[in-house]
C-alpha cells in the first residue's frame, strides 16, 4: 500500500517587511501531523499547526519577498466513511487572506499521503 | 476454593452442560438478529452479498449507475450499493476532532447511508426480479471514547515524525529546487511561464519524495507506526440511537407495471455504554404482503453489568406476531455470567429459556470456558 504524493506550490502577496502567519488543517475526518520549513530551519513541527508567525519573531529578515516555505504534511486514513483527504493551508496577514486547499484519495483504510506544499511569497 | 478445585468444577459442569450447548443456540446471535441491519435493504430482500458497491465520490455514483443500468433503458441487475450522501462530498474543513460530539444534525447527516439492491428471486421458467431500497441513520451517534482520542493525538505526532523524517531526506535538494523556482518565476514574462515553473518544481518535489518514500528508513518508520497503532480502534460510545427502514419489491418478468410491494420493515436501536452499567434496546418490525402469517414485531432488552473480573447481563425479547390467525406471542429470556479465572481465560453460563418452550432444546442452560486474550471480553454489541 503505497503512500499517496502531492506535491503542490501556490502564491501568496505578502506586504512590505510584515509577517504572515499559517495555519494547517487537516480535513475530511483524517489524521495528519505537519513539519514546516523556512530559510533551511523547522519552524512548526507538531501535529496542529495554528497561526504560525513567517518569520518568528526574532528573525533580523522580515521580509517575506520571493522567499518561500516548505510544508510537508503526512496524513493517515482513519474514517472509514470517506476515501477523501484533504489539507488547507490557510495564510493570513498579506495583501488577503488566503486558503489553499489541496485533496487526495485515499482507498484504504490506514493509507498514508504526503503532501507537500510549497508557498512561494511575492 | 484453589484453583485446582475451580478447575474441576469448571470441567465437570462443562461436560454435563455438553449435550445442552451442542443444542441451544447462543443468546447471543439470537438477541443480535434484531438490531438495526447496515444494510437493510440487503436483509430485505433475502440477500448477503459478497460485493457491495460503495462509490466516494458522485462521479462514481453516476458511473455505477449508468453502468449498472445499460444507460437508463433496464433495471439495473444484481446490484448491491450502499453510499453515504454526506461523505460522497469533500470536507475539508471537518477535522476528527470536530467530529469526536455531534448533534442531532450533524449526527443524522454523517450516519445516514442508503442503500439498494436488486437480485433474481425466481426461476429460469419464471423469472422475478426483486428490488428493494432501505436507509439507516443514527440521530445520537455518542461521543468518541478519551482513549480513542488519546491514541489519536499519539497517532498524529508519529504522523508529524513521519513528516520531519521526508523533510529532513529532502530538505537540501528541496531548498535547491525552491532557488530555481524563485529564479524561472522572475525570468517569466507571462502567468503561463511563471505556472509552467511551478509545475516543473512540483513535479521535481513529488519525484523526490517518491524516491523517500521508497527508502528503508521511511517504510521503516511507517512499519514501526503501523505496529505501534495495530489495535487502533475508534470506539464511540454514552447514548446511541440508530434507526432504519426499507421495502422490497417484486416484479415478475422484470416488467416495471408487474412491481409490487413485497415486504417491508423497519429497527429502532438504541442503547447506553457507561464505565459499568450498559443496556441496549432493539426494536424490529417486518411485514410481507406476500406471506403475512409472519408478519412480526420483536422488542427486546439487553443490561450487561461488568466489573473488574466478572460480568452478569439479562436479556430479554418478546415477539407478537400481527397477522389474524398468526401463531401466540412468543418471548425468550437469557442470563449470563462471565467470570475471568486468569488473564484472557473466562469460564462462561447462560441459562433461560428460547421462544418456543415446549420445543426440544428451549432450555438454555450451557457452562463453558472461553479463552480472549487479545482484549475486552465483554462489548456492548452497539458497533
Amino acid at each position: 500500500m503505497a503512500a499517496v504524493i502531492v506535491a503542490k506550490s501556490a502564491v501568496y502577496e505578502v506586504k512590505p517587511s510584515a509577517s504572515v502567519t499559517l495555519s494547517i488543517t487537516i480535513g475530511d475526518g483524517q489524521a495528519g501531523g505537519s513539519v514546516v520549513r523556512f530559510k533551511g530551519a523547522k519552524i512548526g513541527p507538531g501535529p496542529a499547526i495554528q497561526s504560525l508567525r513567517i518569520p518568528q519573531a526574532g528573525d533580523a529578515d522580515q521580509d517575506l519577498k520571493d522567499k518561500t516555505v516548505s510544508c510537508t504534511t503526512t496524513v493517515e486514513r482513519i474514517n472509514s466513511a470517506s476515501s477523501h483527504s484533504s489539507v488547507t493551508y490557510s495564510l493570513r496577514g498579506g495583501g488577503q487572506d488566503s486558503d489553499f486547499t489541496f485533496d487526495a484519495t485515499l482507498p484504504e483504510m490506514g493509507q498514508l499521503a504526503e503532501y507537500r506544499t510549497t508557498i512561494i511569497f511575492e | 476454593m484453589t484453583h485446582t478445585n475451580v478447575w474441576r468444577l469448571v470441567v465437570v459442569l462443562g461436560a454435563a452442560a455438553g449435550p445442552l450447548a451442542a443444542q441451544t443456540p447462543d443468546a447471543g446471535p439470537a438477541f443480535n438478529g434484531l438490531r438495526t441491519p447496515v444494510s437493510p435493504a440487503f436483509v430485505l430482500l433475502g440477500i448477503a452479498p459478497t460485493v457491495v458497491e460503495r462509490p466516494n465520490t458522485p462521479a462514481d455514483l453516476a458511473f455505477s449507475v449508468l453502468n449498472r443500468s445499460a444507460a437508463f433503458t433496464s433495471l439495473p441487475r444484481d446490484i448491491a450499493l450502499e453510499l453515504s450522501p454526506y461523505w460522497l462530498v469533500k470536507h475539508p474543513t471537518l477535522t476528527w476532532t470536530a467530529d469526536t460530539v455531534r448533534g442531532l444534525g450533524t449526527s443524522l447527516s454523517r450516519t445516514m447511508t442508503l442503500s439498494f439492491a436488486t437480485a433474481e428471486l425466481g426461476t429460469s421458467t419464471r423469472p422475478v426480479t426483486g428490488l428493494s431500497v432501505g436507509f439507516r441513520a443514527a440521530p445520537f451517534s455518542g461521543r468518541l471514547s478519551h482513549q480513542s482520542i488519546t491514541r489519536l493525538h499519539e497517532l498524529e505526532a508519529q504522523l508529524g515524525n513521519l513528516s520531519s523524517l521526508v523533510d529532513s531526506l529532502t530538505a537540501v535538494d528541496v531548498a535547491r529546487l525552491d532557488s530555481i523556482l524563485i529564479r524561472e518565476r522572475r525570468a517569466a514574462t507571462s502567468d503561463a511561464e511563471r505556472q509552467a515553473a511551478q509545475n516543473r518544481h512540483a513535479a521535481a518535489v513529488a519525484e523526490l519524495t517518491r524516491t523517500v518514500t521508497e527508502s528503508e528508513a521511511y517504510t521503516t518508520a511507517v512499519a514501526d507506526m503501523k505496529e505501534t497503532f495495530k489495535d487502533l480502534a475508534l470506539i464511540r460510545e454514552g447514548f446511541v440511537l440508530e434507526v432504519a427502514g426499507g421495502a422490497a419489491m417484486q416484479a415478475p418478468g422484470g416488467a416495471a407495471d408487474s412491481a409490487k410491494l413485497a415486504r417491508w420493515g423497519a429497527w429502532i436501536t438504541a442503547g447506553y455504554e457507561g464505565k459499568s452499567l450498559s443496556f441496549v434496546v432493539v426494536n424490529r418490525f417486518l411485514a410481507s404482503s406476500v406471506d403475512s402469517s409472519f408478519d412480526a414485531l420483536d422488542l427486546g432488552m439487553r443490561l450487561i453489568y461488568t466489573t473488574g473480573r466478572y460480568a452478569l447481563s439479562a436479556e430479554g425479547s418478546f415477539r407478537s406476531f400481527t397477522d389474524r390467525g398468526a401463531p401466540a406471542n412468543e418471548y425468550r429470556f437469557a442470563a449470563l455470567v462471565d467470570f475471568e479465572l486468569q488473564k484472557g481465560l473466562w469460564v462462561t453460563g447462560t441459562f433461560g429459556r428460547d421462544y418456543s418452550a415446549s420445543a426440544p432444546g428451549s432450555l438454555l442452560a450451557q457452562v463453558g470456558v472461553s479463552m480472549n486474550v487479545a482484549g475486552q471480553r465483554i462489548k456492548l454489541p452497539l458497533h
